[in-house]
């Protein structure tokens, strides 16, 4: 046990100084709690202030990759607006760093991100494209919607946890709408969309036939006001 | 096992927007026990207390408008104590639980974060954690009334949101208020908040507050105010701010609520110092605050007016991306501006007589956030009372003032500090 003459405080310490004051302890005898209350730091526990210095230069070349290619684009040649392909391509990277890659987000929210960031990269490229046969909506969407739909109807079976169906079901109905809305787009049918649209409204089907209870308890939880 | 869930408290619900490195909005429990810990012990006491206690098994999730806790089945595990263990409970901290326990020669530390529980509610389950480890220890202990028994069921009221059971519409609305004085210091080098412990017997403390007529937390309260008045304003006024010092008080015992979830308010002790002010004044001061704060119609009105916010349409189908700038602009305005610093006081902690001789001491503390950087806590145990300050900055001129008084009051007091100011 140690005194503070200036505090005039009994202190418990294995320093030399006192906590309030910073002036010298007397030692009066050799008790002591010892290690009570806390512990002394230990060196490999300091901890330093992520300075987010990577994500800063990050953006910053993003933004100035964006803005060189854009005013390069409309200077030289603003028919053709190559630009939005390398805005899209870098959107795309941010969301498969930030969402995909360093979030904690849940696994289906990260699929429904990067079903949007490559989206949009392949919309960039078919305005970019000198081929005119709408080749995204007619073969690329449905082929990567029925492969999501797929990949989450073998989730459902394979997972024990039947939480994430609200998420499935919500993935499922943002891609039949899109698929409508290609169709209304277009004012063409293909075998190809045709059948994705058939696969989404058979999936969600199945969902609320079998796993109704489901759907609507996780429902009430997500959605409780 | 199947999957259950409970919205936020009312109280809760403020937490997690607001949440960050700098404002962790922790609290802890440290108990040293007479043996060294054994962490495997301790670890099946808390397995089988999780069972007991679901509302702690919990995992804080984002629901379209709320957030919401939901049952975690993932394993809880007892680490060793970090230096640094008042940080922020973050959803990989433990398999996204929302409390942490450490151990560390004959310590256990329990850290809550304030969106799954108050004081009350912590300490509550820190008691039952140890009265469980002592029983797979092999000791003879008996609940006395005081622990829930082990083959009592748990009931739901304990997980329930008292708030919105006892709000009604009697209660005034709250004025709008003048900004609080904020601390101001130097930063510590590292993470982490500098503690200072004091271990004093609780008698004496109750005889010197009783001398100025006051009880125990008023004389503390007015103690605070009054060494942030001399060491931090040096007795001139602040220019249109004021001192606002958050003393929570229960509400259990006045609603007979046996939740462990958050059910405290917070009385805002406030002067804004325009006149010199002596000691006794102060504590007049903050003894009429507390009596007038703690009336039935006062603590009604800060209940509605939480309670409307919440109820609010407008703010109910707001989704929760944007309610959570909506819920840091109300914190901004109503808590964080209006907050100097926070005073909490458990009270005299009942346990078991068996723990006599196991326990040995028992404290309590609030992690500093950046608003509130300077908090004082205060628990009794066995005969003693453990006041404890953890702050933000290196300066403890605040802290020198208030142990010093008390020293000079003659109350014998024993000081222990982490050092924190020191690098290493």
């Amino acid at each position: 046990m140690k005194y503070c003459k200036n505090c005039k405080i009994n202190v418990d310490a294995d320093r030399n100084y006192c906590p309030l004051c910073f002036r010298e302890l007397k030692t009066i005898n050799e008790e002591s709690v010892g290690e009570y209350p806390f512990m002394e730091r230990r060196k490999n526990e300091h901890v330093t202030q992520s300075t987010h210095l990577l994500l800063k230069i990050f953006l910053f070349l993003s933004v100035s990759i964006v803005s060189v290619c854009t005013l390069v684009n409309m200077l030289i040649n603003p028919e053709t607006l190559w630009c939005l392909l390398v805005s899209f391509s870098l959107i795309y990277v941010w969301i498969l760093v930030a969402h995909t890659i360093l979030s904690r987000r849940g696994v289906f929210e990260k699929i429904f991100m990067q079903l949007v960031g490559v989206m949009l990269i392949l919309w960039a490229c078919e305005i970019l494209s000198l081929n005119k046969e709408h080749w995204l909506a007619n073969y690329v969407f449905p082929s990567i919607s029925i492969a999501t739909v797929a990949t989450m109807l073998m989730c459902t079976f394979i997972r024990r946890d039947k939480s994430w169906i609200l998420a499935f079901v919500f993935i499922i109905l943002v891609l039949t709408v899109a698929s409508v809305l290609f169709f209304v787009y277009l004012d063409e049918f293909y075998i190809l969309s045709i059948i994705n649209l058939a696969f989404c409204a058979l999936s969600l089907l199945g969902y609320f036939t079998f796993s109704f209870k489901v759907i609507k308890a996780e429902f009430l939880k997500k959605f409780h006001l | 096992m199947k999957k259950y869930w409970y919205p936020l408290d009312n109280a809760a619900k403020i937490y997690p927007p607001n949440t960050n490195a700098s404002s962790p909005f922790v609290f802890s429990f440290t108990a040293r026990l007479n043996e060294e810990v054994d962490p495997e012990v301790l670890q099946q006491a808390l397995n089988e207390l999780l069972l007991k206690m679901p509302t702690f098994k919990t995992r804080l999730k984002r629901g379209i408008f709320w957030y919401y806790l939901e049952s975690n089945n993932k394993p809880f595990i007892v680490k060793p104590q970090p230096a640094h263990y008042l940080k922020q409970i973050t959803p990989d901290s433990n398999n996204g639980y929302l409390f942490e326990i450490f151990y560390r020669n004959t310590t256990v530390t329990a850290n809550f974060y304030h969106a799954l529980t108050d004081g009350t509610g912590g300490v509550n389950f820190f008691i039952e954690l140890l009265f469980e480890y002592f029983k797979l220890r092999g000791y003879a202990v008996e609940s006395e009334g005081v622990i829930r028994p082990s083959a009592a069921p748990y009931v739901i009221e304990e997980s329930d949101d008292p708030f919105r059971a006892v709000a009604n519409k009697r209660g005034k609305q709250l004025k709008t208020e003048p900004l609080a004085y904020k601390f101001k210091g130097t930063p510590f080098n590292h993470d982490g908040c500098g503690i200072i412990m004091s271990s004093c017997p609780v008698a004496q403390v109750k005889e010197v507050a009783a001398k100025y007529g006051a009880t125990i937390t008023e004389y503390l309260s007015a103690l605070y105010m009054y060494s942030i008045y001399v060491t931090c304003l040096k007795g001139k006024p602040i220019k249109n701010k004021r001192v606002n010092i958050l003393v929570p008080i229960n509400l259990r015992k006045r609603y007979l609520s046996n939740t462990v979830r958050n059910f405290a308010l917070f009385l805002r002790l406030k002067h804004d110092f325009k006149t010199p002010i002596t000691f006794e004044e102060c504590i007049t001061l903050c003894k009429t605050q507390m009596e007038e704060g703690s009336k039935e119609d006062v603590v009604e009105g800060i209940l509605h007016s939480n309670v409307q916010l919440e109820k609010n349409p407008f703010l109910k189908i707001t989704p929760l991306f944007l309610k959570d700038i909506v819920m840091k602009l109300v914190y901004l305005r109503v808590g964080e501006n209006l907050q100097s610093g926070n005073l909490s006081n458990l009270g005299l902690l009942k346990t078991p007589k068996c723990f006599e001789g196991k326990l040995l001491d028992i404290t309590f503390l609030i992690a500093p956030t950046k608003n509130a950087a300077q908090n004082f806590t205060m628990l009794g145990y066995d005969g003693r009372l453990y006041i404890t300050s953890a702050r933000g900055y290196v300066e403890t001129r605040i802290e020198r003032e208030f142990f010093s008084q008390l020293a000079k009051e003659g109350i014998d007091l024993t000081l222990y500090s982490n050092y924190w100011e020191t690098d290493l």
